[in-house]
This record gives C-alpha cells, sequence and structure tokens, in this order.
C-alpha cells in the first residue's frame, strides 16, 4: 500500500497505462487523478515548459453518470478531449459541485504548444477495471485504465 | 487463466470452453503456438476472451488472433461475430477508441540500390513532411461543412482535393467510405477534436516506414500485387485521431446505460453493448463510420504526402516513381456482413479488435484486380524486425469470419520498455542494422522498441500454417518515423 503522501502512481498494463490515485475525499481524489493522467501525458512536472507557467484560460465543466466511479471517467474524459481540442494541460481545479453522480468545476488550462514536450498520447479514460475504493486509513484509492 | 483450462485441437489452435465461466454462449478460439500461448498466457487477454463470450448474439466462437494482448474490454486481437437479426450486439468497445486504426502499403518502382545512398536524406524529408506526436495537427484545418463532407466521403474527400487518384479509392477496404456514416450522430466535442487533425500520424503505434521487400513467399500473387524482392515499398499505420476517441467515449457512455435497459449481462463494464437494431447502436454505427471514414481520409493524406517527399528527394513525379497504393485495411472496426453459419446466410455485426478482414479469392467486397488471389492483409511488425503482405483465404471464410491477426502484439508494458530500453542505445543498434530512426517523442522510441513486441515471424507463421490468410511477401524496416 502507498505511503499517505502519494497522490498518484502508475500501474503496469500490456499495452496501456494504468492510474491509481489517492484523495482524503472525493474532490481531492478527481484532483489528483486528473494530476496523475497529466503528468502521463506531459512526461511529469520537471519536463514542463516554461510556455506552462503563463497565465492559464479558465473553462467551467460539467459532467454526470450513474455512480462515482464512471464520474471519475467522465470527467477525467471531459479534462481530455478539452485538452485534445485547445491543445492545452490543465493543473488548476476547482470544483463548484461534487456528488456522485455530478460534477461541475473551474479548471484552468496551460499551453502545450510543442507536441514533442509531451510523453505520451492518452487516446481515452477506459473503463477497464475501474474501480473506487476505500482504505484502512480513511482514504479513497481510484484505478483507471488510459488507452494509450 | 490456467493452461488446463486450454483444450489444445492442434498446432495452431486451442480452446477455451464455454464452460471455463457460466454466462460463456459460446467457446473461445485462440490461434496460436505453444511458444506464443506461453506469452499470451502472461496477462489477461484469454480471460478477455471469455469475457466476449457473454456478448449477446454472438455466434461461433470467440476468436483471439496469434498477437493477442491484454486490451480493456475485448483483448487486442480479438473477432466477435453476433447475429443481427436474433438480437445481436454491438460494442463501441469491440471495436476500440482509435476506430480504424489501420494500415496501408504503398508501393514504389524503386529498389533497394536505388534508396540505400539517400535513404538518410529521405528519412528527414519525411519526418519534416509527416506532421506527428501528441496532439500533432496538419497542414489541414477543416471547417464544420467541410468536416461533414469528409465524414461522408472518407478518402474520396481528400482525392477530390487532389491528393489521390481514384486507383487509390480501389484499393482501400470499403473504397475508402463506409456507406451509413450519419455525421448527425457526432457530438461536438468530435467535431472539434477532429478539425485539425486530417493529415496527422499522432504517436504512440502509429508510424511510417520506409521498408524494403526481402522475401517473396508467393510469386503468382506478388507478380498479380506488381511486387518483387528488393522493391521499396512504404507502409502507413495510423487512425482516426481524437475524432475517432471521442465517438468511443461518447457511445461508451450511451452504450452503459442500455445494459440495463436492454437487460444484458456482460463481465466487464468496458464490454457495453446494444443490440444493434436499437436507436442507440444505429447511431453508433453512423458515428463510429464518420470515423472510419475519417481514418481512410488521413491515411490517404499522409500517403501523398509521402509522395511528395519521395519526389523532393527522387526529382521524379510520383507517377513516375510508380508509387500506387498495394491496399489499406482497417484494424479496429464492427462491419455489417454476411457469412454462412451452418449452411445459411446469415447477417453478422463482425468486431475486429485488433484484427484484419481477410477475404478469400473470389469475394464480391475485393477489388477485381485482386480477387483472383484474396484480399491483400498488411502486417506490421515492429521497427526492428519484419512486416508482412498476406491474402486472405477460403479457410478464413468458413473458420474466422474473414478474419487474421492485425500485427506483432505486445510483449512488455509500456513501463516495463521504458524500464530496461535505453532509446539511443536502440536508435544506434537499428542504425547498425541499416534502419534509421526518427522520433518525436524519445519516450516513443523506448516503448515501441522491437523487444517489447512479440516477433511477428512468429505470429504471422500460425495465420499461414493454420490456413486463415497466405504469406505474399516480408518486408524489412529501413527508415522509420514515430510519433
Amino acid at each position: 500500500m502507498s505511503q499517505n503522501n502519494v497522490r498518484y502512481e502508475l500501474f503496469e498494463h500490456t499495452a496501456d497505462i494504468g492510474l491509481r490515485a489517492f484523495g482524503n475525499d472525493y474532490p481531492g481524489l478527481f484532483i489528483n487523478a486528473a494530476q496523475g493522467m497529466f503528468s502521463i501525458i506531459t512526461g511529469g512536472p520537471e519536463k514542463r515548459s516554461p510556455a506552462l507557467r503563463r497565465t492559464g484560460t479558465t473553462f467551467e465543466i460539467a459532467v454526470s453518470a450513474a455512480n462515482a466511479e464512471e464520474l471519475l471517467v467522465g470527467w477525467l474524459s471531459e479534462l481530455l478531449a478539452l485538452a485534445d481540442i485547445h491543445g492545452v494541460v490543465f493543473s488548476r481545479f476547482n470544483f463548484l459541485q461534487l456528488t456522485d453522480t455530478a460534477c461541475s468545476a473551474r479548471v484552468t488550462a496551460f499551453p502545450m504548444s510543442k507536441p514533442a514536450l509531451r510523453a505520451n498520447e492518452i487516446k481515452a479514460v477506459t473503463y477497464h477495471r475501474l474501480s473506487i475504493t476505500r482504505l484502512d486509513d480513511g482514504r479513497l484509492k481510484a484505478e483507471v485504465i488510459f488507452d494509450i | 487463466m490456467s493452461s488446463y483450462l486450454l483444450e489444445k485441437l492442434d498446432e495452431w489452435r486451442y480452446r477455451i470452453p464455454k464452460s471455463y465461466k457460466p454466462g460463456m454462449l459460446v467457446d473461445g478460439i485462440v490461434y496460436a503456438d505453444e511458444k506464443l500461448m506461453q506469452h499470451i498466457m502472461q496477462d489477461k487477454a484469454l480471460e478477455q476472451v471469455a469475457n466476449t463470450a457473454f456478448l449477446p448474439g454472438i455466434v461461433g466462437p470467440a476468436l483471439a488472433m496469434p498477437d493477442i494482448h491484454w486490451g480493456y474490454g475485448f483483448p487486442i486481437g480479438g473477432v466477435a461475430a453476433t447475429d443481427i437479426d436474433k438480437n445481436g450486439v454491438i460494442s463501441p468497445g469491440g471495436v476500440g477508441f482509435d476506430i480504424n486504426c489501420g494500415v496501408r502499403l504503398l508501393k514504389t518502382d524503386l529498389f533497394y540500390d536505388d534508396v540505400k545512398p539517400r535513404l538518410e536524406e529521405l528519412v528527414n524529408a519525411l519526418f519534416s513532411i509527416i506532421p506527428a506526436g501528441v496532439g500533432s495537427t496538419g497542414s489541414i484545418k477543416v471547417s464544420g461543412t467541410e468536416e461533414k463532407k469528409l465524414l461522408l466521403k472518407g478518402a474520396r474527400w481528400a482525392v477530390e482535393r487532389g491528393l489521390g487518384t481514384a486507383d487509390d479509392l480501389d484499393c482501400t477496404e470499403e473504397r475508402g467510405a463506409m456507406d451509413g456514416a450519419n455525421p448527425d450522430a457526432v457530438s461536438a466535442h468530435a467535431y472539434e477534436r477532429g478539425r485539425a487533425q486530417p493529415g496527422t500520424l499522432g504517436a504512440g503505434n502509429h508510424f511510417l516506414e520506409v521498408q524494403v521487400i526481402d522475401t517473396v513467399f508467393d510469386e503468382p500473387a506478388a507478380r498479380v500485387l506488381n511486387l518483387r524482392k528488393g522493391q521499396i515499398v512504404v507502409m502507413i499505420h495510423t487512425g482516426s485521431r481524437g475524432f475517432g476517441h471521442q465517438i468511443c467515449t461518447d457511445y461508451i457512455k450511451i452504450m452503459l446505460a442500455c445494459l440495463q435497459k436492454y437487460a444484458i449481462n456482460v463481465p466487464d463494464r468496458q464490454l457495453a453493448c446494444a443490440p444493434v437494431l436499437s436507436k442507440e447502436a444505429q447511431d453508433y454505427l453512423g458515428a463510429m463510420r464518420c470515423a472510419a471514414n475519417y481514418a481512410w481520409a488521413n491515411r490517404q493524406i499522409l500517403m501523398h504526402r509521402t509522395r511528395e517527399g519521395f519526389e523532393k528527394i527522387f526529382k521524379q513525379g510520383w507517377e513516375s516513381l510508380g508509387m500506387t497504393l498495394i491496399y489499406d485495411v482497417a484494424h479496429n472496426i464492427a462491419k455489417v456482413e454476411t457469412h454462412t453459419c451452418n449452411g445459411r446466410e446469415v447477417r453478422l455485426c463482425v468486431h475486429r479488435k485488433g484484427a484484419t478482414r481477410a477475404f478469400g479469392p473470389g469475394h464480391s467486397e475485393i477489388t477485381e484486380r485482386y480477387r483472383t488471389i484474396g484480399q491483400p492483409v498488411i502486417i506490421p511488425g515492429d521497427m526492428g524486425r519484419h512486416s508482412y503482405l498476406l491474402t486472405g483465404t477460403g479457410q478464413a471464410m468458413r473458420e474466422t469470419f474473414g478474419s487474421t491477426c492485425h500485427g506483432a502484439g505486445r510483449l512488455q508494458s509500456r513501463s516495463q520498455a521504458l524500464r530496461t530500453v535505453k532509446p539511443q542505445k536502440i536508435i544506434a543498434e537499428l542504425r547498425q542494422q541499416g534502419i534509421i530512426v526518427r522520433a518525436v517523442g524519445r519516450q516513443t522510441i523506448a516503448e515501441e522498441a522491437p523487444q517489447a513486441y512479440k516477433n511477428v515471424n512468429d505470429v504471422v507463421e500460425v495465420v499461414h500454417q493454420a490456413g486463415i490468410s497466405k504469406k505474399v511477401c516480408r518486408m524489412k524496416p529501413l527508415g522509420v518515423i514515430k510519433g
């Protein structure tokens, strides 16, 4: 089991990449999962370009789903689509609402100008082996596999 | 899955009996030899074959090709056909996110000695012309109206803009556009994602390779295809980019709700599906066909850019360089096809997820120029070994709904490859073998290193020996462009 300060980690999958995210509550879990996803795309914060430190652009997004697990996929999928459309990565997330079946958030995007800076193209967020569980220490753990 | 649960049928086929798991409607059949089966058993791919056998309306066995590996929902290398008129379903996960990810093979009349002295220059020229890498955008940006036209016309959209010829369409599966594409079933996000990506390679396992034919196995078929040993060809592997990814994302969500609506029980949410004749499924099919057509337009544009690259280096028009398209096949697609099952003609929805259509000689869907030899099947390998051109067979029609493998199949996970492979070392080793590699992302080289894949020679031997496709010739890479 991971240490309390680990926000996310990757796990093995033959063709794709698995992400394990942790959080003290649902907003924390969803934010850490999003940050984990963008760390896969950018290759980690240490590789980010100066362009990323410019003032970001804010988007408001709203997603709904049948349950919390599917909401997580919806949340990540929405961020991924906006990132692809606008050529950006997201790194600031502010939830306005988050229930088991709906969320709305204000998210801040930063430009990602050079494709070469990105480490991985995530095609999509899958439902395969998707889970959210409560750990013994009270934290939440989510597992999700991305199609690479 | 334990080996004792698998029944070895012959040297090239294994059976997963439907008794393996309650809920399986049919057996699973895996095409593999003992060596490949050892690899296959190391991940969860066989479990996924068993899971696809749950799909309502499935007919014949759930099939897996020798390049099978662990995917999400369906295994990569899986084929499943459902009876449309008996409530058979369609599953967007059975097509995958990269709808009509596929490959095309372009011939030249150049031979190895013509290209060798200028190989580096050629690869550099192609690398500068072909937009590649994560989130890459091309020189073509389409308006919403124009994008709709592209979605309906597929490769023909590009040809009408001067990026190819009618002959190219004749040598493309579905002539480069599926009928029944419905642009109204496409979300705003998909339109937006597709706007700037026609004519882009992308990243991951997508590539463009300059190759040389190093072995000809079937001289008569090679003659029909106008191919000889030593000839230079170009292989392009990519799909429908963000447009297709979004279509699949949108429709899996819709199909999740269908599981309850149509009382469907599948063991993995990624297998979410709906009866083919339902509104949800028809909408998906309409949108999926748009994505398939997008992918054919994409590969058509990339092929034309490749022709321009050769023209620049060899100072001749592409026509005089003999740069005609051999064929273009889809690897991730669902098709409505008629097959003979138990002596009667049945209308099926055939899912090919990391599998290639391989129709046998005489089939009316094959262009007349190749009808005597069967449909050309293009099998890319890894960047250090080989790729193959095969033909479809009558046996594939009888056994696999006219399907065969699609590539080498992954052996190592991406993170395993990253841990064990140094990109610079791979580049140097490949250069020693006469292979020049150019990649946008260094990490891609490690992830896509030859050792991360099964040996394509082993995979192709299985489908050849099993009779579901037939080897025509083998190609060796000379120049590799990756995202």
